[in-house]
């Protein structure tokens, strides 16, 4: 009996032993689970908080994206032209269209006109060469009057008489014709030179306006030719800026579409939590395993964080070189805002033309008022030279009556017959002069009327260019301002956009002390398994726990901790949201512990 | 050295500063100033200053063009000088920052 007791009592206090020891380790379990519930369950809301806020800006920059993008397109649309700039440039065109050709057909009559300027300096010159013979002709009639006084001195006073009175007809005929001569030679004179410079200066204007109408008409037919064939050839085209969007849209859609790690580490979370609660008993195996996954768990966290903060980087590259490229526009002739770009070249056309439709029609109205005097002295030279052959005649007539009646067989007769002949000299050259002025003013009038008829085309297609000119020019400067509008869209979006991948990455920074909290609860547990190796009981227990994990990763860990084989999901990516749990549903950590299934397949979970 | 606003000097330099923005409210005054600084003396560079200018539209753009233009025919050349970011900006996007020199305050090319 006492060597039974003796026996029994060492049993007994090593059975108390182990069930103190059991006790203190259940104590120690519990207080190591108890307080990584805890802190897992306040950390959770914590992961939730920081996914939304980062999805929130996510959600915000792939908004941004989505304007980057539609901005660009609107910007290449109006930059190459194709919105509206085809209209304007067409309206532009058809305004321009009667002013050039208005130009053209003063142009085009410009060697006629110089012709009949031509026409008139030589009727001019000729009737400046009548009034020299004129000179000439009329040298002579001093000396018939003085010699009329001196052959009738010797006859009765009352013959003698009206022969005085034939020579004072005579000199006053001569002071008319020196008079009338002197003051039509200096206008013809002044005619004349007007005609040389008014031909001159017609040649110069008509050259010059020639030239800068053809210049303008040329820059325009290549700016349209321009706009037609890069309309067609942009269209074909996949131009950088286009391209750029894109990839930033896209880009943004990607992360935003990848970014499950708040599914991921909550599940993971949540499977540790329910592994927790349902494990009464201390268990090492049990709490590496939970400390793995949460290591797991912690690593996701960071791995999403590198990530998306790579791809946020790569993004604002991007973004900056997409607005780079929009300044440039390298690969697109900007026409409706570049400094040589088309809009510019019509505004400046517009401008042009309608200078020199002005500068045109001032040079018809100054052209009409210097030749409209020459018109009125042709009219006053005619009439002069008419009344003076008609006063010769009758001088010559009345001296040869006279002399005949008078002075028979002296030389008032011959005096009579040379003043007949200079009457009939003088008519001859009336005669010539009058042939000329007929031609002068025939001249005169049909430039007259040339020129009236620029005068009061001009003044309509003035009328008409300057009443649709402001149209044209409102509907280039809206194109241009919708253009520059739309850069500075984009230049916002870009700004916007980069403002809220900023605030993105510091929303993702914010998982690195999450992280650290996971790392930290693992190594309790961790120190907890290390100080309690498994038994066989308990690593049933933890191989039972494989058909709770609905992720890839978890078995892998589970498998790591249990030696046993696993196989990785054949597929290569397939995200956490569309995987179903094994059979039975993922655990509540509110419940026990799930009986271990068949593996499901689950999911192969990558991040990025 | 620069001249005093819209008076050319022999320092062949002759600077107008903008009041403002340069839009179709501006437009006709700006060009007239700049008409009338241009106007007379010797100077081979027109500087524009344009620091209180904080946007463009396309009749101010138009103005500037057109000064530049001019410039370019007498064989003289414009300076823009200061603009803000957002002009700094159309002025690239135009590319008259090909046609004119664009510099900051200090006079640095930007």
């Amino acid at each position: 009996m006492t060597s039974g007791i003796t026996l029994l009592t060492p049993l007994r206090r090593l059975a108390s032993a182990v069930s103190q020891r059991r006790s203190r380790a259940r104590h120690a379990w519990s207080d190591v689970a108890q307080a990584a519930r805890e802190e897992l369950t306040a950390l959770l809301p914590e992961v939730e908080r920081t996914f939304l806020q980062t999805t929130t800006h996510f959600e915000q920059a792939s908004n941004q994206g989505q304007a980057l993008l539609t901005n660009c397109e609107s910007l290449l649309r109006l930059a190459s032209g194709v919105e509206g700039g085809s209209d304007s440039a067409h309206r532009t065109l058809q305004l321009l269209q009667g002013p050039l050709a208005f130009i053209d057909r003063c142009v085009q009559q410009q060697d006629r006109l110089l012709g009949l300027l031509v026409q008139c300096e030589q009727r001019t010159a000729a009737m400046l060469d009548v009034r020299t013979r004129m000179q000439a002709t009329l040298a002579t009639l001093p000396y018939v009057s003085v010699l009329f006084k001196i052959e009738s001195a010797a006859l009765p006073p009352d013959l003698r008489e009206s022969f005085l009175t034939l020579t004072g007809e005579i000199e006053r005929m001569r002071d008319l014709v020196d008079q009338s001569i002197t003051d039509n030679a200096r206008l013809l004179n002044q005619a004349h030179a007007t005609l040389r410079h008014l031909r001159s200066h017609l040649a110069e204007e008509f050259r010059r306006v020639a030239t800068t109408v053809t210049d303008r008409r040329q820059r325009v037919d290549q700016a349209v030719h321009t706009l037609d064939s890069d309309l067609a050839r942009n269209s074909q085209r996949d131009l950088r800026l286009h391209r750029q969007s894109h990839t930033i849209r896209d880009q943004i859609g990607a992360i935003v579409g990848k970014l499950q790690f708040h599914d991921i580490v909550h599940q993971k979370c949540e499977h540790v939590l329910a592994a927790l609660d349902a494990s009464r008993d201390p268990e090492g195996a049990g709490a590496r395993l939970q400390a793995l996954q949460l290591e797991a768990a912690a690593r996701d966290l960071a791995a999403a964080r590198t990530a998306a903060l790579g791809a946020l980087e790569q993004i604002h590259c991007l973004a900056g070189e997409l607005e780079h490229s929009s300044s440039k526009l390298d690969d697109l002739q900007c026409m409706t805002a570049a400094f040589d770009g088309m809009v510019q070249m019509l505004l400046e056309t517009i401008t042009n033309v309608r200078t020199a439709t002005t500068e045109v029609a001032t040079l018809t109205d100054r052209t009409c008022e210097a030749l409209q005097p020459m018109d009125g002295l042709a009219q006053g030279l005619s009439s002069a030279l008419t009344e003076l052959s008609i006063n010769m005649r009758l001088i010559a007539l009345n001296a040869q009556i006279r002399s005949v009646l008078d002075g028979a067989g002296t030389g008032l007769e011959q005096l009579s017959a040379r003043t007949a002949q200079i009457s009939t000299e003088v008519n001859d050259l009336s005669m010539t002069n009058a042939e000329n002025l007929v031609q002068l003013g025939a001249a005169v009038r049909e430039m007259s009327a040339t020129f009236n008829e620029f005068r009061a085309h001009g003044r309509q297609h003035l009328q008409e260019f300057d009443s649709a000119r402001a149209g044209s020019e409102t509907s280039l400067h809206a194109i241009r301002d919708q253009t520059l509008t739309s850069f500075q869209h984009i230049s916002s979006s870009v700004d916007s956009l980069q403002a809220e991948l900023r605030s993105a990455g510091a929303a993702i920074d914010s998982l690195t002390p999450l992280g650290a909290q996971l790392e930290s609860i693992a190594a309790r547990l961790h120190a907890f398994a290390e100080a309690h190796p498994p038994d066989q009981q308990e690593a049933e227990a933890v191989a039972a726990l494989a058909g709770t994990y609905t992720m890839d990763s978890e078995r892998s860990v589970h498998a790591v901790v249990t030696g046993r084989t696993h196989v990785a999901n054949d597929e290569a990516t397939e995200l956490f949201a569309a995987a179903e749990p094994a059979d039975p549903p993922p655990p509540d950590r509110t419940t026990a512990a799930p009986v271990a299934t068949a593996p499901s397949l689950g999911a192969n979970v990558d991040l990025f | 050295m620069n001249s005093t606003a819209g008076t050319p000097i022999a320092s062949k330099s002759v600077t107008w500063v903008s009041p403002g923005d340069i839009t179709t409210s501006t437009e006709s005054a700006v060009s007239a100033a700049l008409e009338r600084a241009t106007q007379g003396g010797h100077w081979d560079t027109l500087e524009i200053d344009l620091r209180a200018a904080r946007l463009v539209d396309s009749k101010g753009l138009n103005v500037i063009v057109s000064v530049i233009r001019k410039a370019g025919e007498r064989g003289c050349r414009v300076r823009l000088v200061a603009p803000q970011t957002s002009v700094r900006r159309i002025l690239a996007f135009t590319r008259i920052d090909r046609h004119a020199e664009v510099v900051d305050a200090g006079g640095r090319p930007v």
